[in-house]
């Protein structure tokens, strides 16, 4: 058991190994930890391809809600 | 002449034998991998009423005891109505999502998924009220049996497969329930002899065989769930892989094989891979009770409830926000031991210590399994706690801070029903912990066993808690236990 923040700056659907999780901020705006199971996990957006990297596979550690381990987007330039 | 009626019986026994050597095999191949068709969780709609609520159900194994207490379970949700958000007024029964069963409690289970609503009708005389243990002995019996039990593709799990297929379950196979297209998803569970893991019917496990379940008869699935070791022969699944069906990895079992994965999450990924990895060593996978893996049928449930690695993970549903309430009963028709042995100085007989070798650790492991989803659960709910607590704390503290991440909402319930709930009558609990392991039970006995599984659900305080949350205004329906049934199944 473990949380993840995705961290980018427009709201978006995220996917965990393909799996629909909803957005990454709530109605106003704030980041929401999602629940994960521990160990590797692919990461993506939905919407507009506008950002990097395209999918990232990422080692989960243990985490917790008040500090989720983060997946760090970027929206390019 | 009598030369001659002697080479036509021979001839008669020959070509049944023979006919018999070549039935057609349980598990068609699939033509093509398609990950989105065939019996699969998403392929089953929710009621109406949606997934706000998500109710999980897992019925332990033990026979005809374990049929009539989880069908006990299933009337005594009927029998619940709340008001749900909205003020619509809902029954509880249908808000089952999922139903993961084991052996005894697979018949209930499957019964209930094929024939829905008519299930409370007909589930009495089809099953529960019948002497199937008679009916498999005469089939066993039957001079006009012993050819095909002769025959090497031919055994005694067969003709049990036969009569639940036949008689218990009409014939119809999983594309019946793919038909249906409504939930609750049910999972039936067996054990994979090579690998001693639990095996599920799902096209998710039969993807990995190259198999199309919708052609397996769910009498079929029901006999592999129940197939208890020594009295049935295992039963036989042609595992396709080496054939190939073009089958494509989910994401999720790919990361899950990369190496560094926590241990638990490695072990049951091995498992799982071992009908593609092997698939040139495994054309068959054999089959026993699901109850030598997992005898109360909630280590599916734990894997959907704690990760990402299945296809309806709980966890992927409370992020979608589709999931605000997860509720998990389980039906655990456990029995329990001779409480006299030790007033005696000779020791149990072979009977006893057979008996404790055969379902002693499938006990211990099933309280394990119990604890394992109780902990989790726990642990959700601190995690949870300590997120508004530190929230609390920084609003008072450093107003202008805030916490990294809006908590998980989602609260989850576990409840466990079993004869250890029987507090209140020491008598009862005995007789109901000393009831048989058979298929078949007198009628007072399973009468008895679905009144108490009412009866223990509606005094369960877990139970009443959860219910009052989702409705402050809830109140218990009756559920009494028949003074005159409990004397005519107990002698009490």
């Amino acid at each position: 058991m473990s949380y993840v923040v995705v961290q980018f700056p427009e709201r978006r659907e995220v996917f965990i190994d393909n799996q629909s999780q909803g957005n990454n901020v709530d109605g106003a705006g704030t980041p929401r930890a999602l629940l994960v199971g521990e160990g590797w996990h692919t990461f993506q957006l939905g919407g507009l391809g506008n950002y990097t990297p395209a999918t990232q596979t990422l080692n989960v550690p243990d985490a917790t809600q008040i500090n989720p381990f983060p997946v760090v987007f970027a929206l390019n330039a | 002449m009598i030369r001659a009626g002697r080479r036509r019986s021979i001839a008669v026994i020959g070509l049944v034998a023979a006919l018999a050597g070549c039935a057609a095999p349980l598990n068609p191949k699939l033509a093509s991998y398609d990950g989105t068709t065939g019996y699969r969780y998403h392929n089953l709609a929710a009621d109406a009423g949606g997934d706000e609520l998500f109710v999980i159900l897992a019925f332990s194994g033990g026979g005809t005891r374990a049929a009539a207490f989880s069908f006990g379970v299933l009337e005594g949700l009927r029998a619940v109505t709340y008001t749900a958000p909205g003020s619509s007024q809902r029954r509880l029964l249908d808000d089952v999502d999922v139903i993961s069963s084991v052996s005894g409690g697979s018949f209930t289970a499957a019964y209930y998924a094929l024939f829905g609503e008519a299930a409370f009708d007909r589930f009495g005389k089809a099953f529960l009220y019948r002497n199937i243990q008679g009916e498999l002995i005469a089939r066993a019996l039957a001079p006009w049996n012993w050819p095909r039990l002769a025959s090497p593709d031919f055994s005694r799990i067969d003709l049990a497969a036969e009569l639940y297929d036949r008689e218990v379950f009409e014939g119809a196979t999983f594309h019946a329930l793919v038909e249906r297209g409504r939930r609750p998803y049910v999972i039936l569970n067996a054990t994979d002899m090579t690998l001693g893991a639990r095996f599920e019917f799902t096209q998710d496990q039969f993807d990995l065989l190259c198999s199309n379940l919708s052609g397996v008869a769910l009498g079929r699935a029901v006999t592999a769930s129940s197939a208890f070791p020594i009295l049935l022969s295992p039963l036989t699944l042609r595992n396709y892989a080496a054939e190939g069906c073009g089958y494509r990895q989910p994401l999720w079992l790919t990361n899950a094989l990369r190496p560094g994965n926590p241990v638990r999450r490695a072990a049951l990924v091995r498992d799982l891979w071992s009908y593609q990895e092997h698939k040139g060593d495994r054309p068959f996978v054999h089959l026993l009770d699901g109850g030598l893996s997992d005898n109360i049928g909630l280590r599916g449930p734990y894997v959907a409830l704690s990760g990402q690695d299945s296809a309806w993970s709980v966890y992927s549903l409370v992020n979608a926000g589709k999931i605000r309430r997860v509720l998990v009963i389980t039906a655990n028709a456990k029995t329990g031991r001779d409480p006299n042995w030790d007033e005696r100085r000779t020791p149990p007989g072979i009977v006893d210590a057979i008996g404790l070798v055969t379902t002693g650790p499938m006990g211990n492991y099933s309280f394990e399994t119990v604890q394992l989803i109780a902990d989790h659960f726990q642990a959700l709910a601190r995690d949870a706690q300590n997120a508004r607590d530190c929230g609390a704390l920084l609003q008072r503290e450093c107003p202008n801070t805030t916490l990294p991440a809006v908590p998980v909402a989602a609260q989850f319930h576990a409840v466990e029903l079993s004869f250890d709930g029987v507090t209140g009558d020491e008598k009862l609990r005995r007789c109901l912990e000393g009831l048989a392991t058979s298929f078949s039970l007198p009628d007072a006995q399973v009468t008895l066993l679905r009144q108490v599984a009412r009866h223990l659900l509606m005094g369960s305080a877990e139970f009443r808690a959860t219910m009052r949350q989702i409705d402050p205004g809830w109140v218990p329906p009756d559920a009494p236990i028949d003074p005159a049934v409990r004397k005519e199944a107990c002698g009490l």
